[in-house]
C-alpha cells in the first residue's frame, strides 16, 4: 500500500493560515474538556491487581511467621541474584528452617519470577510502589523488614490478612494436589484449575473446561 | 575530574578537515533520544562528516545471556527497546521456541500478536511525540502521551508492569487476558483512528512541519537496503520488506493488514509511513479481538521457569543442587544443539535473535540484531551534507532507542 | 528458493570453499573457509536467482574450545525473492583475520566493528576498525569464552576503578542529614531577618 499524498493547500488556505487555525481550534476544544493528568502526591493512583511493587514475605496468620520452606527456587530463578537465603536442617525431622532471607531491592529488576515459582506463596510483590529512600540500607530488606512490608501493605490496602490471596501470586507449574496442605491458603473456587487466570494449569486438557466457561 | 581518561575523545581526523568546525553533540542531549553522541565536522552550518559514537549504554547483554538460562534472560529483553518492551518479549520467546522446538497454542499466539501491536502503537506514539518535540511542535507530545498512557494502563493490567512487562513466557504468555482488559482494548481501538486524525490535524499540513521534513534526509531504496535499514525507515524509501509478511510469526498470517510503502524516503515519508502503521496496528488488534480463540495459553512442553541446566552425569540418590557440585552433561533432549536466527518486526525495525545452543541450559552464543544499532550506523551516510538542524530531524525520523542500540 | 537448494548452488559454485552444510530448525547454514568470503557474498548478491541483497545480521561465535576456530556468521536474506541462507566462515584462532564485506553492504560497517570489539576478529579492508561499544583502552575481548566474568582487581578497567573510588567518596556524604541541617540553617537565617 503506497502512502497517500496529502492534497496541496489552496492559495486561500495558505493566506488564511487555515491549518494553523485548525490546530488552534483543537487546542481550544481541549481547553474545555476534563484533564487526563493526575496531581500525583495528592491524588494517588491505585495500581492494578498483580502490580509488581515492593517485596514482602506473607505473614502466616496462624504462626505469625513467614511460610517459607527454604526450597531456594526463588534464589535460583532470580535473574539479578538479589535474594540471599541461609537455612539449616532441623535435627530429627529434616525440616528446613530459614535463618536469613534477604532481598536487595535496589538490585531487583521486578520480573516477578520469585513470586511465580514460590510453591508456598511466601514471597510476593505487593502493589505498594512508594518506597524511595535517602540511603541504600533502607531498601535492603531482611526477613523482619519483609514481614513488616506485608503488614504495612495489609494495613494500607485494607485487605483481610487471613483471606486475601492475590491470584497473580499463585504458584505455577505445581499441581495443587502435590502442595503441602497446611501451607496452602484457601482460595476462591474461580482461582483454581481452569478458572485460574494465571498459569501453567491452563493447559490443553483444561481448555475444554475453559471453552465451556466461555460458552456459559 | 575523570572526564577524558574515561573515553578517548579523539576521532581520527582526515586530511583537510582540520580547518572545519567540530561539534560534539551529546551524549547528554535531549534530541539524541538517549545517550547518543555525534561528532560533527561542520563547514558553517553544513555537516561535512558525521561520526556517531555509541556504547554509552552498553551493558554487555550478549555476555550476560551466555551466563543465564533462557528464562532468566527474558526480563532483560525489556531493557532493550524499553519503550515497546512487549515486542522484545515476543521476539525473544519466538526465537527461543524455534530453538527448543516448542509449539505455542493458538490463543497464546493471538495474545502475542495483540500485545506486539500494542507495543508498536506505544513505540510509534512516543516516537511521534518526541520527534515532533525535537522539531518544535510541543502540543503533539501531550496528545500522544494521553493515548500512550491508556495503553500502558492496559499493559499494567495484563502483565503487572507498565514498561518492563516480562509478559510472555517460553511456550506461551504469563497469564490469560481478562475480559475487562479486552473490553477496554476494544474501546481503545474503536476510538484510536479518530485520535490519529487529531495528531494529523496538528502537524500533517502544518507549513513549519512540512518545511522541516519534506525533502530532508532522503534515502534512496538502494541505499536503504545497502545500509541495512529495516522497518518504517526502509519502507519509506519504497522497499516492500516487512517481517510480518515475509516470514510470518505468531498469528500474523491469520490477520489481514497492509504494509504502508513510501515514495521519497525523506523524513516526511517516514512520518507518513508510521502514521499509516498506527492505523494498521489498530486494525490488527481489532481482528485479533474478534478471532481470539479459547484454549491453552502455555504449550504442554513448555519448560519450567526454573530451567534445569543439564543432566547430572550419574543420578545421585538423595542429592540436591545445594549439596555440592555435580558433573553435568549436555541435556540434548531439552536443549537440542544447533543454531537459529529468528526475527520479528519490532516498532523500530527488524529485531532478530541469533542463538547457538550447545545442549547446555544456557545459550552458547546469542546475538541481538537490533534495528537501532544499524540505523545509527547508517546515520553517518544520511547526515552527510545536511544542515545541523536537520540532523535532529533525521535522528528523530529514524526512531532510535539507545537501550537497544548499545545493548 | 529452498534453503537446501541454495546451499547446493553455493557448493557447485565454490566447491573448494564449502566445508559443510548444516541444517538446523529448517534453516540452513553453510560452513565455508574464510578465503573467498568476499567473492562468495558478491556472487550471492549478484546472482539473479539468489539476489541476497539484505544482510540480516553479522556476528562472531567463539568455537575455539571445540575446533580451534572462530566463526563469523552472515545471515543473508533476499527481499525480492524471500529466502534466506546463513554463511558461517571459519577463522582460525591463531590468525583472526577475514575480509570485510563493507564494500557490498555499507550496513556491515558497524556490525563488523562490533564483532572486532567483542571478539577481536580483524576485518581486512574495513575503512574504520575501532572499538565501538566498549571504551577505548579496554583490554581483551569479552565475548571470547576465555574472558572471565570477573576480572582480578588489578586488571580492572581504569575507568571502573575511578568510578568505584568516586562512589565510595560520595557514599560518606549523608544527603538526608545535610538536607535537614540546610533547612535548619535556612530557618535560622529567616529568624535573623
Amino acid at each position: 500500500m503506497l502512502i497517500q499524498p496529502r492534497p496541496k493547500r489552496s492559495l486561500l488556505e495558505t493566506v488564511l493560515l487555515f491549518e494553523i487555525l485548525q490546530g488552534m481550534a483543537l487546542t481550544l476544544k481541549r481547553l474545555f474538556s476534563k484533564p487526563v493528568t493526575r496531581q500525583y502526591p495528592d491524588e494517588k493512583r491505585q495500581p492494578f491487581l498483580g502490580f509488581r511493587g515492593k517485596h514482602a514475605l506473607v505473614r502466616d496468620p496462624q504462626t505469625g511467621e513467614s511460610s517459607c520452606v527454604a526450597c531456594l527456587r526463588c534464589a535460583t530463578v532470580c535473574p539479578s541474584q538479589c535474594i540471599y537465603i541461609r537455612y539449616h536442617e532441623e535435627e530429627g525431622s529434616g525440616r528446613r528452617v530459614v535463618d536469613r532471607y534477604d532481598i536487595e531491592a535496589l538490585r531487583c529488576i521486578y520480573c516477578g519470577y520469585c513470586a511465580e515459582v514460590c510453591p508456598v506463596n511466601a514471597i510476593v510483590l505487593t502493589e505498594s510502589y512508594e518506597y524511595s529512600a535517602y540511603d541504600r540500607q533502607t531498601n535492603y530488606f531482611d526477613r523482619g523488614r519483609l514481614l513488616n512490608n506485608w503488614d504495612a501493605f495489609v494495613k494500607e490496602s485494607g485487605h483481610d490478612p487471613v483471606a486475601y490471596v492475590n491470584p497473580f501470586w499463585r504458584p505455577r507449574g505445581v499441581d495443587e494436589a502435590t502442595l503441602a496442605g497446611p501451607r496452602r491458603r484457601k482460595v476462591p473456587e474461580e482461582w483454581t484449575r481452569a478458572g485460574q487466570p494465571v498459569g501453567r494449569l491452563c493447559r490443553s486438557q483444561d481448555s475444554e473446561v475453559l471453552a465451556e466457561g466461555v460458552q456459559r | 575530574m575523570m572526564g577524558t581518561e574515561f573515553r578517548n575523545l579523539a576521532v581520527p581526523v582526515r586530511d583537510g578537515e582540520s580547518e572545519l568546525f567540530t561539534v560534539q553533540m551529546g551524549p547528554q542531549h535531549p534530541a539524541t533520544h538517549g545517550v547518543l553522541k555525534l561528532n560533527l565536522w561542520m563547514d558553517g552550518e553544513t555537516v561535512v562528516r558525521c561520526d556517531p559514537d555509541a556504547g554509552y549504554l552498553h551493558r554487555g547483554f550478549e555476555k550476560i545471556a551466555e551466563n543465564k538460562t533462557y528464562a532468566q534472560f527474558l526480563p532483560l529483553t525489556d531493557r532493550l527497546d524499553y519503550i515497546s518492551a512487549m515486542a522484545n518479549n515476543v521476539g525473544y520467546c519466538v526465537a527461543v521456541e524455534a530453538l527448543l522446538r516448542i509449539e505455542v497454542p493458538l490463543r497464546a499466539q493471538y495474545i502475542r500478536t495483540m500485545v506486539a501491536e500494542m507495543a508498536r502503537i506505544t513505540g510509534h506514539l512516543l516516537w511521534l511525540a518526541t520527534h515532533a518535540l525535537d522539531i518544535g511542535a510541543m502540543t503533539v507530545f501531550l496528545y500522544c502521551f494521553r493515548e500512550r498512557g491508556l495503553l500502558l494502563d492496559l499493559f499494567e493490567e495484563l502483565s503487572g508492569a507498565r514498561l518492563t512487562t516480562t509478559y510472555t513466557r517460553i511456550g506461551g504468555v504469563r497469564q490469560d487476558v481478562t475480559a475487562r482488559a479486552m473490553e477496554k482494548l476494544a474501546r481503545f481501538v474503536e476510538e484510536f483512528p479518530s485520535r490519529i486524525a487529531e495528531y494529523e490535524t496538528l502537524i500533517d499540513t502544518n507549513r513549519i512541519w512540512l518545511k522541516r521534513t519534506k525533502g530532508i534526509g532522503c534515502v534512496s531504496a538502494e541505499q536503504a537496503v545497502q545500509l541495512g535499514f529495516t522497518g518504517p525507515s526502509l519502507r519509506a524509501s519504497g522497499v516492500d520488506y516487512d517481517v510480518r509478511k515475509h516470514r510470518p510469526y505468531c498469528a500474523y498470517d491469520k490477520v489481514q493488514f497492509e504494509v504502508p510503502i513510501g515514495v521519497n524516503g525523506d523524513v516526511y515519508d517516514r512520518y507518513r509511513c508510521r502514521m499509516e502503521e498506527l492505523r494498521q496496528s489498530a486494525l490488527i488488534i481489532r481482528q485479533c479481538l474478534e478471532q481470539l480463540p479459547p484454549g491453552a495459553i502455555v504449550a504442554d512442553n513448555a519448560p519450567d521457569l526454573v530451567m534445569p541446566l543439564a543432566r547430572p552425569r550419574q543420578p545421585m540418590a538423595g542429592s540436591s543442587l545445594a549439596t555440592g557440585y555435580i558433573e553435568l552433561v549436555p541435556n540434548n533432549d531439552v536443549y537440542p544443539e544447533g543454531d537459529v536466527y529468528v526475527s520479528i518486526e519490532g516498532s523500530k525495525g527488524e529485531l532478530g535473535f541469533y542463538f547457538v545452543s550447545d545442549g547446555g541450559g544456557r545459550p552458547y552464543r546469542m546475538h541481538i540484531r537490533s534495528p537501532s544499532y544499524i540505523h545509527i550506523g547508517g546515520l553517518a551516510t544520511v547526515c552527510e551534507g545536511v544542515l545541523v538542524a536537520d540532523v535532529i530531524a533525521i535522528i528523530g525520523s529514524l526512531d532510535v532507542v539507545l537501550g537497544e542500540c548499545d545493548r | 528458493m529452498e534453503p537446501l537448494a541454495i546451499a547446493e548452488k553455493i557448493k557447485n559454485q565454490f566447491p573448494a570453499e564449502v566445508i559443510e552444510v548444516v541444517e538446523s530448525r529448517g534453516q540452513v547454514g553453510v560452513i565455508v573457509a574464510r578465503e573467498q568470503i568476499g567473492a562468495m557474498c558478491r556472487w550471492l548478491k549478484d546472482e539473479p536467482e539468489l539476489r541476497m541483497d539484505h544482510l540480516l545480521a553479522l556476528c562472531g561465535v567463539d568455537y575455539v574450545a571445540k575446533n580451534g576456530t572462530y566463526e563469523v556468521v552472515y545471515n543473508l536474506c533476499s527481499i525480492p525473492l524471500r529466502h534466506m541462507i546463513r554463511l558461517r566462515a571459519r577463522v582460525p584462532a591463531d590468525d583472526c583475520r577475514i575480509d570485510s564485506v563493507t564494500c557490498l553492504w555499507r550496513g556491515a560497517d558497524w556490525l563488523e566493528r562490533e564483532c572486532f570489539d567483542l571478539l577481536g576478529i580483524v576485518f581486512d579492508g574495513h575503512p574504520d576498525l575501532r572499538r565501538i561499544l566498549l571504551p577505548e583502552g579496554w583490554e581483551g575481548y569479552p565475548l571470547r569464552k576465555t574472558y572471565p566474568l570477573r576480572l582480578p582487581a588489578e586488571q580492572e578497567w581504569q575507568g571502573y576503578v575511578q568510578l568505584k573510588e568516586l562512589s565510595r567518596e560520595l557514599s560518606r556524604f549523608d544527603f538526608y542529614s545535610d538536607m535537614l541541617s540546610n533547612q535548619a540553617k535556612a530557618g535560622a537565617n529567616e529568624a535573623k531577618k
